[in-house]
């Protein structure tokens, strides 16, 4: 589908992306082109991707960056689970923090400058909820407002993707509510172990192969006219996607080759199957924003096993698709970035763990990172109902990302946060 | 325009049940809406189907509860949807599935898939009975007090999880909360309401390599704290003390917390608009109009939550159930979409491998990749749905099930897929029907909404093409039943509108 339908216009125009959001006027000839937008159109051409991971259940950042100057404070609040104190790794950028033993498969990226802690991010009036929080953070929407079921990603996507492209945001493992805006083109595709697409096809009956393209012909045909009911011009637009992205996904897979070699674990394969998609060439399948998530981080109890195996797993997969990245000459191309719903109280509890909290990290890796540790430390002696303070809103980071990596202006940034936030600086 | 008879009648065993042929509908039409309605409502009255398994089958043949797994459950439970003739019940089981979200990804405890085989039949039990009732029995829910964590919950170190799910998502609402339902501090001290209501650790230990120890009562399996303290192991870690909850203070327990909900205003309305609403948009259609949900909870409140009396208020007296707004307006679930095809179709297949694979291939990762995964919802929240539920692989997912569907030409009893010859003529067609006459029935029969002219047209003109593409004549005999009606249902299957119900 490469013109964009009246439909779509009808469809998107009447506010229905969000509170307040109204879509550019599709005709840009017209209007003539700003420099802001050639820089952002250059970007876009220049391949850039986001690739977002999201640490599903709240990580806990004072076991992720252990506080080394407030060590003691730190080690009386969690006398069950704190790291002991000669375990911790030098973090690059700073001296009153470290690193985590069980990250030390990223330390090599950290060392380079490449990878930036955005210490104590949050937002005002913190939900302790999972789905609460989570929301917020998916949605860039602090209202709570039930009508706006647009993500941030997502309407990046509407209003700044490749309308055209079916594979312009992709969900590994599925789509979720970050990536969903009406108009973005998002494909949710499911990695099977050795990170090749899992079931990513229309199958036909193997018996009259002769038939198959009967079926597809037919399969293709579709009602002009906008339906009447909910949800069927949607299914009709993702079928067609579906057809058409699946032979691209197959043939990335297959062209394939790196002498990267990915740890065995649940979410290497995931990274591994964004590898092949962003590495592929002929053709290049222009997927902006990958996303995938890691599941398991809300460790009310056993935290120390739970949240080792957890960031073991996070390094040595994230370190092999870092190097993948560097031996396809793509790193400087690549940003990813890591958040998570809510940190952690800073007590542990009677279940050697810890309980829903607020302020976290986020983490940014890629080849245009400016590497350190931004934001102040988190203030153990200054805490709220036992949890962090924050530094920025997070939407801060996101505001960064989408002016500074993909070169959108300041008011294209406030169109898709419904709001003004700051530019924190950390991309080149 | 008004919607037919017909169409009614279409919509509601869609909606009630699992959908129904045309020549079913027809049927129902000459019983009428007042009998049929009872008849979906009232299924006790309904002699169930000899089909229907009571029991999962287990590995072994029979069924040993010691070494019961996932696929056996989900088998079990595919099996009853496809076979029952107390539909209503499976829908109903689905329902409070996703209300009372609870998955193996984290109950993967020694026994924990016996808890939820359990939970299942809670749900099952209390499908359409009273809310009031359902709640208690989910409050000493083994599995329920594994996933949130309330075995942790004990006096002086409370885990709120629990209290907060329960009124967040279970009785109230998360709107509540922001319209004076309730507060945190009504959390936290409902918290201590449940503390001591735990699993019995240790009562019950698989042995030689088994996922589930020998006891076969789920009441056994949960201590429960008494009303007065006894010394007992569950008196000791609950806290008797009083709680002040919505102003009022009492020395609450977890039961006196469903009644306090249900019976202290407003939280009892909260609690009425909370199930009304949901009872509606998982019915009728979504995000409805103030008024409606208005109307939904003064149903609720009139029939005390019980859920019996207000789904039949719902099929029977409620004209937005049966508005144009309400048809065909819902995206099928994955559950939805495998059962109803598989009814209709009359079709017999291999629950514990839907894809055609065997035991191997379970159907839990079929439905896993539609996005639902039976026994594991992706968190307390149950299934986002709407249109969570259209994505490229999610689709194709579907559409691979339906190609598997219509090219299982087993012949092992019990797998023998689609009946072509017996879908036909349930259709009133034979060899004479034209191209025309067989896309019009299996669209009625799978769709059961008129199709766009040009999507019609590319039905037909696919039953008379040969391979290079060249339109030839038509005769509805084997070879082309075997190869042009498989492929048929195939498409109709995939079709956008097939997804929608």
């Amino acid at each position: 589908m490469s013109n964009t339908t009246r439909r779509d216009f009808i469809k998107t125009s009447a506010g229905a992306v969000g509170a307040g959001l109204a879509l550019p006027v599709l005709n840009r000839q017209a209007m003539g082109t700003t420099v802001v937008e050639m820089l952002r159109d250059e970007l876009a051409a220049d391949g850039r991707i986001l690739v977002v991971i999201e640490l599903a259940g709240g990580n806990d950042p004072l076991n992720t960056i252990v506080p080394l100057q407030q060590y003691d404070t730190y080690a009386s609040f969690r006398s069950r689970i704190a790291i002991a104190k000669d375990q911790v790794l030098p973090l690059y950028g700073s001296t009153t923090m470290g690193l985590s033993p069980n990250l030390s498969a990223i330390k090599p990226i950290a060392d380079a400058g490449k990878m930036a802690v955005i210490q104590m991010c949050h937002y005002p009036n913190p939900n302790l909820s999972h789905d609460g929080s989570r929301t917020i953070y998916r949605l860039a929407d602090t209202s709570n407002s039930a009508s706006l079921r647009s993500g941030w990603i997502g309407r990046h996507s509407a209003l700044f993707g490749n309308r055209s492209n079916s594979l312009d945001t992709v969900g590994i493992g599925g789509v979720n509510s970050t990536l969903y805006a009406p108009g973005a083109k998002i494909s949710g595709i499911l990695s099977d172990a050795q990170g090749n697409a899992s079931g990513y096809l229309f199958r036909t009956d193997d018996r009259y192969a002769g038939d198959r393209n009967n079926q597809l012909a037919a399969a293709r045909v579709n009602d002009d006219a906008p339906s009447a009911k909910p949800y069927i011009d949607l299914s009709e637009t993702t079928q067609m996607d579906a057809l058409n992205s699946a032979d691209l996904v197959a043939n990335a897979t297959a062209a394939y080759q790196s002498s990267v070699t990915y740890p065995t674990n649940n979410l290497a394969p995931g990274l591994k199957l964004i590898a092949k998609l962003a590495t592929a060439t002929n053709p290049t399948l222009g997927t902006r924003v990958f996303y995938i998530s890691q599941g398991g981080y809300d460790t009310h109890a056993d935290q120390i096993n739970d949240q080792q195996t957890l960031h073991q797993t996070l390094a040595e997969s994230l370190k092999a698709f870092y190097d993948d990245l560097v031996a396809h000459n793509l790193v400087d191309k690549t940003l990813i970035m890591i958040w998570t719903e809510f940190g952690r109280r800073v007590a542990d509890n009677a279940s050697i763990g810890t309980d829903h909290g607020e302020a976290n990290n986020i983490y940014c890796l890629g080849g245009r990172v400016i590497g350190g540790v931004y934001g102040a430390d988190p203030k153990l002696n200054d805490l709220q109902n036992g949890n962090l303070k924050r530094n920025y809103d997070f939407r801060d980071v996101y505001s960064t990302i989408i002016q500074n990596w993909f070169g959108n202006s300041a008011s294209d940034a406030q169109q898709v946060l419904n709001g003004s936030f700051a530019n924190l600086g950390f991309l080149m | 325009m008004a919607v037919s008879a017909y169409d009614r009648m279409a919509h509601l065993w869609r909606r009630a049940a699992f959908g129904a042929r045309p020549d079913e509908i027809n049927n129902y039409l000459k019983q009428g809406f007042e009998a049929t309605v009872d008849q979906l409502v009232n299924y006790e009255n309904v002699a169930e189907s000899p089909n229907v398994p009571t029991q999962p089958t287990t590995r072994n043949g029979g069924f040993d509860i010691q070494i019961l797994d996932v696929d056996n459950v989900t088998s079990w439970w595919l099996d009853r949807m496809i076979y029952t003739r107390r539909p209503l019940q499976e829908r109903m089981t689905i329902f409070w599935h996703d209300h009372y979200a609870t998955a193996i990804s984290k109950v993967n405890v020694p026994n924990g898939i016996k808890y939820l085989y359990w939970q299942n039949q809670t749900f099952r039990q209390f499908a359409t009975g009273d809310f009031r009732a359902l709640s208690k029995a989910i409050n000493r829910d083994p599995a329920m007090i594994w996933w949130l964590d309330n075995y942790l919950n004990v006096r002086g170190s409370p885990n709120e999880n629990y209290a907060r799910e329960l009124m967040e998502i279970f009785m109230l609402g998360l709107e509540a909360f922001f319209t004076g339902g309730y507060t945190e501090p009504d959390v936290q001290q409902a918290a201590r309401a449940f503390t001591g209501w735990s699993i019995r650790r240790g009562f019950d230990a698989p042995v030689n390599n088994n996922l589930n120890g020998p006891n076969t009562d789920p009441a056994l399996s949960v201590e429960i704290p008494p009303n007065t303290p006894d010394g007992s192991r569950p008196a000791t870690r609950h806290d008797y003390g009083d709680k002040t909850i919505f102003g009022v203070t009492q020395n609450f327990n977890g039961d006196d917390i469903v009644d306090l909900i249900l019976n202290h205003e407003p939280q009892r309305t909260h609690a009425a608009r909370m199930l009304g609403k949901k009872l509606f948009e998982h019915f009728a259609y979504e995000d409805p109009e103030e008024s409606v949900v208005e109307h939904m909870t003064a149903v609720a409140l009139r029939h005390n939550f019980n859920v019996k009396l207000i789904l039949r208020d719902l099929f029977l007296n409620t004209k937005e159930f049966y508005s144009e707004r309400a048809i065909h307006s819902l995206v099928k679930w994955p559950v939805h979409y495998v059962v109803s095809a598989t009814r209709l179709l009359q079709a017999t297949i291999l629950t514990r491998g839907l894809n055609g694979g065997g035991r191997g291939q379970a159907q839990q990762t079929t439905l896993d990749a539609m996005g639902m995964a039976l026994l594991n919802p992706p968190d307390v929240f149950g299934w986002p749905g709407r249109e969570e539920w259209i994505t490229t692989s999610q689709l194709l997912a579907r559409d691979n099930w339906a190609n598997a569907l219509v090219t299982n030409r087993s012949t092992t009893p019990g797998n023998t897929g689609i009946p072509i010859d017996t879908a036909i003529s349930t259709g009133g067609l034979n060899t004479n029907s034209t191209a025309e006459q067989a896309v019009d029935y299996f669209a009625s029969l799978l769709i059961q909404r008129p199709l766009a002219a040009n999507v019609r047209q590319a039905l037909v003109d696919y039953m008379k093409k040969a391979d290079n593409g060249a339109i030839g004549n038509f005769t509805l005999d084997a070879p082309t039943r075997d190869k042009k009606v498989r492929g048929l249902i195939h498409l109709l299957l995939s079709r956008p509108e097939c997804q929608n119900f």
